[in-house]
């Protein structure tokens, strides 16, 4: 699927540069470029702050969000990790938009900045064996690759959830 | 660990509710829950002081050692 993402990145960047300068002139594919794109953006934009989107931005065959996934391992009960996170989302950058207390699910969005257009964060507490784990699913809103953004958001949260032990 | 917090004896001693000593210390019940249970990775002095002063014990009174083979 990476290397499908790849191939269509690639054909779509040589195809823009294709298009604009062999149909400098041609009117209807500025204007196919300039409502296509913002309208996938503007959809986007407004489905974000719902986790019942989350399948759509995390499904694999989205191939115009970069997806990232990792978990943290919490030797607490489900529900003391979930208050936990809670917490610890509250005293960070991160800004909760929506909370599922049935499933323990939290979506927060990191802060917009002039290198990208902020990330969804979907956070699941789930039992385990010996305690609990935090799966963290991280979307971008439109855009194919992350530059990096999506693991340097999980280094972050890993980061203010363990600093968060210290009392 | 080999730390044991003893933080729930205390607070029976104490008569005195996690939710009570929370409010008064001003640190939230899910962080004196873990603290409770010694699963916390380090304690500060000043919660120490804070507790120390709610329950008007001694640091050893709320951390004991116990030597695992």
């Amino acid at each position: 699927m990476k290397n499908l993402k790849d191939l269509m990145a690639t054909i779509l960047f040589i195809g823009s540069i294709f298009l604009v300068i062999n149909f400098q002139n041609n009117t209807y594919v500025y204007w196919g470029v300039g409502i296509v794109i913002p309208s996938f953006l503007l959809l986007n934009w407004s489905i974000r702050k719902s986790l019942n989107y989350k399948s759509y931005f995390l499904s694999k065959y989205n191939l115009f969000t970069a997806k990232y996934s990792n978990t943290i391992q919490v030797d607490l009960s489900v529900n003391t990790a979930f208050e936990k996170l809670k917490e610890v989302l509250d005293e960070s950058s991160f800004k909760v938009v929506d909370i599922n207390y049935d499933d323990y699910e939290i979506l927060v969005i990191s802060k917009m900045s002039v290198w990208s257009l902020s990330e969804n964060l979907y956070l699941s507490v789930q039992s385990t064996s010996n305690g609990s784990k935090i799966l963290v699913e991280i979307s971008t809103l439109f855009s194919v690759y992350s530059w990096g953004k999506n693991e340097e958001n999980f280094k972050n949260l890993f980061k203010k959830f363990e600093e968060s032990f210290i009392i | 660990m080999s730390i044991i917090v003893n933080l729930d004896i205390m607070l029976a001693k104490r008569k005195m509710k996690l939710k009570e000593l929370s409010e008064e210390i001003g640190i939230t019940t899910v962080n004196l829950s873990i603290l409770k249970q010694g699963k916390v990775k380090a304690i500060r002095f000043s919660t120490l002081n804070a507790i120390c002063q709610a329950l008007d014990c001694q640091p050893g009174d709320l951390l004991e050692y116990k030597k695992v083979d």
